[in-house]
């Protein structure tokens, strides 16, 4: 059992669609003292799942990739940012895949923390948990804290190839672009996305890495 | 006490030559001023224009002005007199131009005249004249006072007619070029009715100007693009034939694509292209010529842009490409019509004025109407082009069914043909056919090599995304979380046993998943979609993340990769892709070279420098050079030295350098003694 903030967290679910990947993480957490939750497919609905996995766990790891094999109906960005709304904290798994970074970065805003799985041991487990928590029950840490910013977008959207668009960030550290799916706006805002518009979002500036930085509550001026 | 605030003298050359540099922005801008006095026909003639002391003429048969209308309209700069939102007698949209265009036309020369016929006095004229010369000696604008002379009239008819004396600078070939195209397209002479208003160009030393860019050669078009968009933002669209046959046609939806819901947040316009195949066959039977119709389309050609009648440059300018055709048929050139190929026009209705010109006459404000416009645009162009792929695609397959029975049957007749042919002749013709017979099935069978090669290099591609989760993702994972586990157990407990015994090979595994993990990284990487997307790609940027993929693999086999970048951020327009696929194809190529030969230290250099608007790339290895294959040979399909090699990699190298006009070539034997490979790319900036 570890203690993050006021809970006291004994059980882990472990959500993955391959066996051995459970397996695996369920090594880590048992060397991390805690107690694995193995969670079997097929999954049920997500919602019917997410508020399974809370009756019977303290706090889970998730791959993103759930859809692959006859496992679960979504993906583990979808799962986790369920979780974060009933406050249950859940840490996202996966590599920085170039293809389903936009997916991430659309519900980044209710991922508290990406583990790659390749830097995930007993001290990241633990951590991460820890963090998932503060987030939770305190709100956002100065990395994860959302502020209003503008985003110029740069091109796009390219509805021949998926209906990305382009932006940068003049109130960010770097300038870095950031691809962005049009389907995660809604539609008055869609209709704004234009090369050279200058729109608003709620963005957590204060990220380190681009990987991390996301958009949210996006503003019809 | 009251004052006021007075401008300098010097700010008429500030708004007018300055902010509109090029003479016949200027004269158009007064012939707008026709249009908007509802003239029906406006006449510019030029006197004399490479004299120096040229004079250019611009009469009308409009409504005139009366001093009031002088005073406070033509007089004021900066301020439109029109009404914006109404409309003019003959029902005309106002241009709403702010008079900065007619400084700048009325500086041109020395002197400017204005005489001016009032529809609403029929006895009376005025006439003002501006000498330039007296604003010289004053020091405010205000200072210089003008006079409206009342004068008897002349002529009945209304209008107006400006004489701009002793031109500044010679008009050149080139200018009146320009003008004329300007004027000719300014009032839509494409449309059926082009005589609403018109306008004549006289300058008799340039006359065969006028006469091409009036010609017309719609019915030699190929086929013909017509989409229209509605107020309500809902668009249609239709290609005919050169029979004005229907070929395609969609509803809103099908244009919009992936955003069928929503509408075009533009004014309701109709975009017309008529596109044309420029081939020598095509006109071999027709009475225009192939060279007319280049001739005539490189002078009009473009998609141009009507605004409420009257057409706002640059948008079909020569160069000005504002719907990116030409780069679009560089990826699918049998579908796109290009701008020399094409000629068209945008017809907007925007009585809400939802469209905003930039001051400079420019063009517009590229805000979301007009970004909306020419989504409606490319979209209907891109939809044309996925009709017209579709139907290609379907005659292709009928063609290679028809090619294989036709191949038969004249084999057929070629062998009833041999046996007709009398004896000792028939058996030497019978062994010569089967001579060529067999030459020709190894070409064909050596093609179809090639083709089945490109077919199942695209499905090993395939085959690795679509399983990169599960044969590399997923295992290399769970390889890593066990490696962990183990570490973790083993240290726990069995203490120095396990460093003794286990951490050296359980560090050699944690280093061979880190190569797997590079592998299947670049693979993904490489087919990354967004690499596709034609953009500003910074070349040197995609250079360096190509060499960081690649260390890995360098490492592995022992080579040493220098670089020596050129100074800034050179850029072009393309797809990241193109520049990868390059660039990745001369390392693989430099680092399978030292398979073939050992070299003390194995090297590659990789070297960028800037040159008169090139960017140059050379790769250089220290391996044997090029050996066992011509020169040559290199660049050919399936030409190879290695035993297992596709022979596609530099093919695909000097394909993709010549989709981006640029050009390569190879040294046998170059910097570092090994082969070098010299890029050249035409860069847009650095």
């Amino acid at each position: 059992m570890v203690k993050a903030g006021e809970r006291e967290i004994t059980r882990v679910g472990i959500v993955d669609d391959q066996e051995d990947a459970r397996g695996a993480y369920k090594w880590t957490i048992e060397d991390a003292d805690l107690e694995p939750v193995d969670e079997p497919g097929p999954l049920p609905s997500l919602w019917e799942f997410a508020a399974g996995v809370a009756g019977r766990a303290d706090a889970a790891i998730c791959d993103f990739k759930l859809t692959i094999r006859n496992y679960a109906a979504f993906t583990g960005a979808e799962l986790v940012a369920h979780w974060y709304e009933r406050k249950f904290p859940a840490l996202l798994c996966t590599r920085y895949d170039e293809a389903a970074q936009e997916e991430i970065r659309a519900h980044r805003p209710r991922i508290p923390v990406v583990v790659a799985p390749d830097a995930l041991d007993t001290e990241q487990l633990l951590r991460g948990i820890e963090l998932c928590v503060a987030e939770l029950d305190e709100g956002p840490g100065p990395e994860r804290k959302p502020w209003r910013a503008q985003v110029h977008v740069l091109d796009g959207p390219d509805h021949d190839s998926g209906g990305f668009f382009f932006v940068e960030l003049p109130g960010w550290h770097s300038p870095e672009v950031f691809r962005l799916r049009l389907q995660d706006l809604e539609a008055e805002v869609q209709e704004r996305v234009a090369p050279a518009a200058r729109l608003h979002a709620h963005v957590n500036l204060g990220a380190e890495d681009s990987h991390e930085v996301y958009f949210d509550a996006w503003e019809v001026d | 006490m009251t004052v006021h605030i007075r401008f300098a003298t010097e700010i008429l050359k500030r708004l007018g030559e300055e902010l509109n540099p090029s003479p016949d922005q200027g004269i158009v801008e007064l012939v707008k001023n026709a249009y908007d006095a509802d003239a029906h026909q406006c006449i510019v003639e030029i006197d004399d224009p490479t004299s120096g002391e040229g004079i250019v003429r611009i009469v009308d048969d409009g409504d005139g002005m009366t001093p009031t209308e002088i005073e406070n309209g033509w007089l004021i700069l900066g301020r439109s007199s029109k009404a914006p939102t109404g409309v003019t007698r003959l029902g005309r949209l106002p241009s709403g131009s702010k008079g900065l265009g007619r400084l700048a036309a009325l500086r041109l020369g020395k002197r400017a005249i204005l005489v001016t016929r009032p529809r609403t006095s029929t006895q009376r004229q005025f006439e003002l004249a501006i000498d330039w010369g007296d604003y010289e000696d004053a020091q405010t604008v205000d200072e210089v006072p003008l006079e409206i002379a009342d004068q008897p009239r002349q002529i009945a008819q209304s209008g107006t007619a400006i004489s701009i004396i002793g031109l500044r600078r010679r008009m050149l070939r080139v200018d009146v070029q320009k003008l004329a195209r300007t004027l000719v397209l300014l009032a839509d002479p494409f449309g059926e009715d082009p005589a609403s208003f018109t306008t004549t160009l006289r300058v008799p030393e340039f006359a065969d100007l006028e006469a091409l860019v009036r010609s017309r050669y719609f019915e030699d078009a190929e086929f013909h693009l017509t989409a229209r968009v509605g107020v309500d933002g809902r668009a249609s669209a239709e290609v005919r034939d050169s029979r004005e046959q229907i070929l395609f046609a969609a509803e809103h939806d099908q244009l919009r694509g992936s955003r069928e819901s929503l509408a075009y947040g533009c004014p309701p316009s109709t975009f017309d292209l008529w596109a044309y195949l420029l081939t020598k066959q095509t006109f071999a039977l027709r009475t225009t010529t192939l060279a007319d119709v280049r001739s005539w389309l490189s002078t009009v050609g473009g998609v141009h842009i009507y605004l409420n009648g009257l057409r706002v440059g640059p948008y079909g300018n020569p160069g000005n490409d504002w719907l990116e055709m030409n780069l679009r048929r560089a990826q699918s050139p049998e579908e796109r019509p290009s701008t020399n190929t094409s000629i068209g026009k945008v017809v907007v209705e925007d009585r809400e004025q939802r469209l905003t010109q930039k001051t400079d006459r420019s063009g517009f404000i590229e805000d979301h109407a007009f970004l909306e416009l020419r989504e409606f645009a490319r979209d209907a162009l891109s939809w044309m082009a996925r009709e017209r792929l579709r139907t290609a695609e379907a005659r292709r397959r009928r063609e290679r069914q028809e090619a294989t029975s036709q191949a038969l049957s004249t084999r057929g007749q070629m062998e009833g043909a041999i046996d007709s042919v009398p004896e000792p002749v028939k058996s030497q013709v019978r062994s010569a056919f089967a001579r060529y017979d067999r030459a020709r099935d190894r070409e064909a069978s050596a093609l179809r090599s090639e083709i089945q090669l490109y077919r199942t290099l695209s499905t090993a591609g395939i085959t690795a995304a679509t399983f990169a989760h599960e044969s590399t993702g997923n295992p290399l994972k769970v390889i890593g979380q066990s490696l962990k586990a183990i570490e973790r157990r083993g240290r726990r407990e069995l203490g120095d046993a396990y460093e003794s015994k286990f951490a050296e090979p359980v560090e050699a595994v944690k280093r061979s998943v880190e190569s797997l993990s590079a592998l299947s990284n670049i693979t993904l990487s490489l087919i990354d979609r967004d690499k596709r997307r034609l953009r500003r790609v910074d070349v040197q940027d995609v250079l360096v993340s190509v060499l960081k993929a690649f260390e890995p693999f360098v490492a592995g086999r022992d080579v040493e990769v220098s670089k020596e970048l050129a100074q800034g951020s050179p850029y072009l327009r393309a797809s990241e892709a193109a520049i990868e696929s390059i660039v990745t194809n001369l390392l693989n190529n430099s680092l399978q070279a030292f398979e073939k030969g050992a070299a003390q230290k194995r090297r590659i250099q990789v070297r960028t420098a800037l040159l008169n608007g090139l960017m140059e790339i050379r790769v250089a290895d220290n391996g044997p050079g090029i050996t066992g294959i011509e020169l040559a040979d290199i660049w050919l399909p399936g030409q190879t030295t290695r035993p297992n090699g596709t022979g596609l990699g530099l093919t695909i190298v000097r394909d993709a350098v010549s989709d981006l006009g640029g050009t390569v070539e190879a040294k046998v034997h170059g910097a570092l003694g090994g082969a070098e490979m010299i890029v050249s790319l035409p860069i847009i900036g650095a």
